[in-house]
């Protein structure tokens, strides 16, 4: 077990960066290896150039963005709210982020425009549930549970809404946001950072997760500041989706079940759990980005539908291997 | 070693007074155990005296110091607590739970050293539970289960101990040799142990205190050879009870 402890990050890592290879290197446009890397430190005026470094790595960079911090903000939500089947979306980040990036596609707003109104959405919403759950001074894990959800379903209805009524001529591009979908500009440095920040805030507190997954009394118990330490996995978990769905949509799945996947491979100690959802849900999405504009090419799937056709049997079948008799 | 000590207690919980002006010290080596009816909140005293509730009025106070005064690290090296049930969502491992004891005395960012781990197999091994180190917490057993929070308990190394219901899902022998065993090296480690017990023979066969919790706020304390009589019982538990002797043992059982 700690040998298989030790290894566990770094071979992730080498997945994380198998998996961007084969997504700079695989096409429509046939690349091979050397130009890849022509393509990466050569001249800018060849077509490798273009394809390699001006579509597949930013999309590659984004997917690994997305996909990192919405699995790491599915570790901190099941934990924060006590339940294994918490994602990020279930308070209601994603669903204030879609009314606000769709009332922004209506309004004919420019891509900056809509990314903007999706973060407004999405911040707006994480501090109204906080300002209701936190209510009289308690906020236990049942109540915010229960606001979040209901807040989530209130935006939905607003989700439809706006579909009912909106022309004919958006909607594909209404549909394509909610189902999640990457674009081909690098990030800026902002989101990496909010990556980076996210994650130092979540291996920091890790051990002290350990504590609270075992019951908020006994780690107050232990001399864990249990008040901050919620706020901070709430904000942190709210933040790092708002960032994600802002830049790709509502992109499903990721922060449900990368979490789940890594506690299958080497359980529960968050410690592991939190760096390796970073690289495993990273890895996903880069692999799903890939099949989705591969797969059916020339046409592209929304990469949200991707990371459920692959992530629902990678998940089972860690489900039934680990239900197996024990050797 | 240090003492823990309650000064003017009033605490209430909902309509429940659990307890007004109650003063007590609680000295290294002794052992104490809180009885009480069902729901006079023998439970919320104990977490008053973790300092994980608050009184109305009064202080709790160990080595002198008021609990609200002291960091929440230095707290929990002073005081642990056993709870009387878990809430597991995750399925960490026997080793993985008991370590989470020991995080009170670990800085942030530095892990458990081996000697953390040594010091975990080694209590592991005293509750009976060597060998099964990397089970995962879903797989045990609810005796099984109630030895890894012991344990945990145990490599905390507080110089006081609160124990609520520690002899739930234990068998006889366990709550005897282990349960027994533990409090007896508690004991003689000079630390204070404060329980609360439904099993009033137990409590009579391992404290040298019993506090009385009556639920109308009253409460009362002494020596179990002052407190252990049939009346005491009797109007504790508004239930006639009936004493027993056998191999040099007083029974107190309902009658």
């Amino acid at each position: 077990m700690p040998a298989r402890r030790a290894y566990f990050l770094p071979l992730l890592f080498l997945g994380v960066l198998v998996a961007a290879a084969c997504s700079l290197a695989i096409g429509t446009i046939e690349v091979d290896w050397q130009q890849v890397y022509q393509g990466l430190v050569a001249g800018r005026s060849s077509l490798h150039y273009e394809v390699v470094m001006g579509i597949r790595l930013p999309r590659a960079v984004n997917a690994f963005l997305v996909g990192g911090m919405l699995a790491v903000a599915g570790a901190l939500m099941q934990v924060l709210l006590r339940n294994p089947l918490a994602d990020p979306y279930v308070l209601g980040v994603s669903g204030g982020a879609s009314v606000g990036a769709l009332l922004a596609i209506m309004l004919g707003w420019a891509e900056a425009g809509v990314s903007g109104a999706a973060a407004v959405g999405a911040l707006l919403s994480l501090f109204v549930v906080f300002s209701l759950a936190r209510g009289a001074g308690h906020w236990s894990s049942t109540r915010l549970l229960l606001t979040g959800v209901v807040m989530a379903a209130g935006w939905g209805a607003v989700v439809s809404f706006l579909l009912a009524v909106s022309p004919e001529a958006h909607l594909r591009g209404m549909l394509f946001w909610l189902m999640g979908d990457l674009t081909e500009r690098l990030p800026g440095g902002f989101r990496v950072g909010l990556l980076a920040l996210g994650l130092g805030v979540s291996v920091y507190v890790a051990r002290s997760l350990n504590l609270l997954a075992t019951g908020e009394q006994r780690a107050a118990s232990l001399g864990v500041n249990t008040v901050l330490l919620r706020l901070i996995l709430y904000f942190t978990a709210g933040v790092l989706t708002a960032s994600a769905v802002t830049l790709a949509g509502a992109i499903g799945f990721v922060g449900l079940v990368v979490p789940h996947i890594v506690r299958l491979m080497v359980g529960a100690d968050h410690r592991l759990v939190v760096p390796g959802s970073l690289l495993v849900g990273g890895a996903l999405l880069i692999v799903s980005e890939l099949v989705a504009r591969t797969i059916m090419a020339p046409n592209e799937l929304p990469v949200g539908i991707v990371t459920a056709f692959i992530g629902v049997p990678t998940f089972l079948f860690l489900l039934q291997r680990s239900a197996a008799p024990r050797s | 070693m240090t003492e823990l000590s309650v000064h003017d207690l009033r605490v209430e919980i909902g309509d429940v007074v659990v307890c007004r002006d109650l003063c007590a010290t609680f000295k290294p080596g002794q052992v104490w155990t809180i009885l009480g009816p069902n729901g006079v909140g023998k439970s919320t005293l104990l977490k008053t005296l973790a300092g994980l509730y608050q009184p109305i009025v009064g202080r709790v106070a160990v080595a002198g110091q008021s609990l609200v005064e002291m960091p929440r690290r230095e707290r929990a090296r002073q005081i642990g607590i056993l709870f009387q049930d878990h809430a597991d969502v995750f399925p960490l491992t026997v080793t993985e739970t008991v370590l989470t004891g020991r995080h009170p005395w670990c800085s942030p960012l530095q892990g458990e050293s081996s000697v953390d781990l040594e010091r975990v197999d080694q209590v592991l091994d005293e509750v009976g539970l060597d060998g099964l180190q990397d089970r995962s917490l879903f797989s045990l057993s609810g005796g099984e289960r109630r030895r890894v929070d012991l344990a945990a308990l145990a490599v905390q190394d507080s110089a006081v101990v609160l124990l609520d219901e520690p002899s739930n899902h234990l068998d006889p022998r366990h709550q005897v040799t282990l349960l027994g065993g533990m409090i007896g090296k508690w004991r003689r480690a000079r630390r204070a142990v404060i329980m609360v017990l439904h099993d009033i023979n137990l409590a009579v066969r391992f404290s040298d205190y019993l506090l009385f919790l009556y639920g109308d706020g009253e409460a009362s304390h002494g020596l179990v050879t002052e407190m252990a009589t049939e009346p005491h019982f009797s109007r504790l538990y508004d239930q006639p009870m009936g004493r027993y002797q056998a191999h040099d043992r007083d029974l107190f059982f309902p009658l």
